[in-house]
């Protein structure tokens, strides 16, 4: 069974290439959600195994996302599109990766946080 | 009863003020005191200068009633009087905070007798003359009284000069440290302002990075034949909507200069076959990008097969903004429309793309009469709050959030 992947990204056409891609690379894709309520909606119902959040969702911030992640022990992978803040504290030890971002750090990136070898398929938890 | 005119008081300060230009010091004021008329009459012709304003008093209570209204440079006091004598009325002038340091001159027939009495007084301040008055004696000892009280008057005045100066220049000094706070804070303020733009610049390019790399990929999946072509056209949309965003010095961009620039070379069609109707509303970074991208697909769409394909197509773009916000793209006497067969990059743009970033939802309708597009979202996914420092406050809680 493929890992579920939960995009939190508010700009269309970037959750919807990264959720192109990571499909391509054997994920499947929850989501995309562009604002906080729908993400905090998509990891109760359908849940997911991962998550994908970037920061800044136009007046928001998905730290509420990496709150209700964490409380479900789901870990994640931040985007940024800031180069100087790359440390927020909700951020915890999650891995950082700064736009535009290359897909193979992403899926590497994922595969990390979710224990298994950077090399390994993608298989859910 | 008293004689003269004009006030001594002011006399010394204006003389003081108006400074060595003026042509003669106004003149000081001497009470000179005795009952009997006569002798004043004599002092009078001894003292006749235009630098003395002599006032006279034929009793002590006279006196005193003169010394309320004016300030005297001397006192000239015959001993002998009935009721109230010179030396009483002395007594009572040195009493007065007013009087106590105005000079006096007793004028005495019966020196021997009056002799202890004078000793008492402290010298200086006070002096004596015999009866008859040695009218060249008299005004020898008036000058020296005169000259001194006009010093003192002088001195006097420009100590308060000096301290209204000193006063003056606090103030000027307080003045200028408060302007300076306030300069340093506005720089602060700015400096803060500026700082945040340029971190808002910075995740705005990154951003377009990324929108970029994903529009290239999208297009490529979509139209591989015509990849250049369209990609190139893409990319000229969000620079067009950034140029507006630069322009609007990011105080949002106004909805009407937005469509206009995507509208491309169709602008000279404006008020003839496209017409636009709505109030100015300040869009959004976001929703500039946004509506600019569906503007450009629609109006593409329209050339290749709709309202702007013929010679007479007509297309509407109208919008309202109250706490929805609604736009709409309306065509008319265009060729007869047929739904397009399957989806493209330019269907994903005006009705999922908007959906997703506007929070809104999309009505397309390719009706044969003419294509309808129509989206309807919050007002507050559109709007430009209007103060920049808003925005920033904003910013500011994204960042520290």
């Amino acid at each position: 069974m493929s890992a579920r992947v939960l995009i939190v990204e508010d700009e269309f056409f970037i959750a919807l290439d990264i959720g192109q891609q990571l499909a391509d690379a054997g994920f499947e894709v929850v989501g995309p959600a562009p604002s906080v309520a729908k993400a905090l909606t998509l990891v109760a119902e359908p849940g997911c195994d991962v998550a994908i959040l970037d920061v800044n969702l136009g007046g928001e911030t998905s730290e509420p996302v990496a709150q209700k992640l964490r409380e479900s022990d789901k870990p994640f992978v931040v985007l940024s599109g800031y180069s100087t803040d790359n440390l927020l504290p909700w951020f915890g030890g999650a891995t950082v990766l700064s736009k535009p971002l290359r897909i193979d750090d992403l899926v590497a990136a994922l595969r990390g946080c979710m224990g298994a070898p950077p090399g390994a398929p993608a298989r859910g938890a | 009863m008293l004689t003269g005119n004009g006030r001594a008081g002011e006399g010394g300060a204006k003389a003081f003020a108006r400074g060595p230009a003026s042509s003669r010091p106004p003149p000081i004021n001497i009470l000179i005191v005795d009952d009997e008329p006569k002798n004043l009459t004599v002092l009078e012709a001894i003292l006749d200068n235009p630098e003395y304003r002599l006032v006279r008093a034929e009793s002590g209570e006279q006196a005193l009633l003169a010394l309320l209204f004016d300030d005297f440079a001397l006192l000239i006091l015959d001993i002998r009087m009935p009721e109230m004598t010179g030396f009483e009325l002395a007594r009572m002038a040195r009493e007065r905070k007013r009087t106590a340091n105005v000079p006096i001159i007793f004028l005495t027939a019966y020196y021997n007798e009056d002799q202890h009495v004078l000793e008492g007084y402290d010298a200086g301040a006070v002096d004596y003359l015999l009866k008859p008055v040695n009218p060249a004696v008299l005004r020898a000892e008036v000058a020296v009284f005169a000259e001194l009280y006009r010093k003192q008057r002088s001195i006097e005045e420009m100590n308060r000069v000096l301290q209204a100066e000193v006063i003056s220049r606090r103030r000027t000094e307080d003045r200028l440290r408060e302007l300076n706070n306030t300069l340093e804070q506005r720089i602060a303020e700015r400096t803060d302002r500026v700082r945040h733009l340029l971190k808002e610049m910075d995740h705005r390019s990154k951003n377009i990075f990324s929108l970029v790399q994903a529009i290239a990929r999208q297009t490529a999946v979509a139209s591989p034949g015509e990849f250049a072509t369209k990609f190139s056209e893409r990319i000229h949309t969000l620079a067009a909507s950034h140029d507006l965003v630069v322009k609007s010095r990011w105080k949002g961009i106004e909805i009407s200069d937005l469509i206009r620039v995507q509208l491309g070379h169709f602008v000279d069609l404006l008020d003839s076959r496209i017409e636009l109707d709505g109030p100015p509303v300040r869009l959004s970074v976001k929703a500039a990008q946004t509506l600019g991208m569906v503007v450009h697909e629609l109006a593409t769409n329209a050339a290749k097969y709709g309202a702007l394909s013929n010679d007479s197509g007509r297309v509407e773009i109208g919008w309202r903004a109250n706490d929805a916000f609604t736009i709409g793209w309306t065509e008319r006497d265009g060729p007869h429309v047929e739904a397009p067969r399957r989806h493209g990059f330019g269907s994903t743009v005006v009705k999922t793309m908007a959906e997703s970033n506007l929070d809104g939802e999309v009505d397309l309708d390719f009706a044969p009469t003419g294509l309808r597009w129509r989206v309807v979202c919050p007002s507050s996914k559109v709007l430009e709050k209007s103060a920049l420092h808003i925005q920033e406050q904003d910013m500011e809680g994204r960042l520290d959030g």
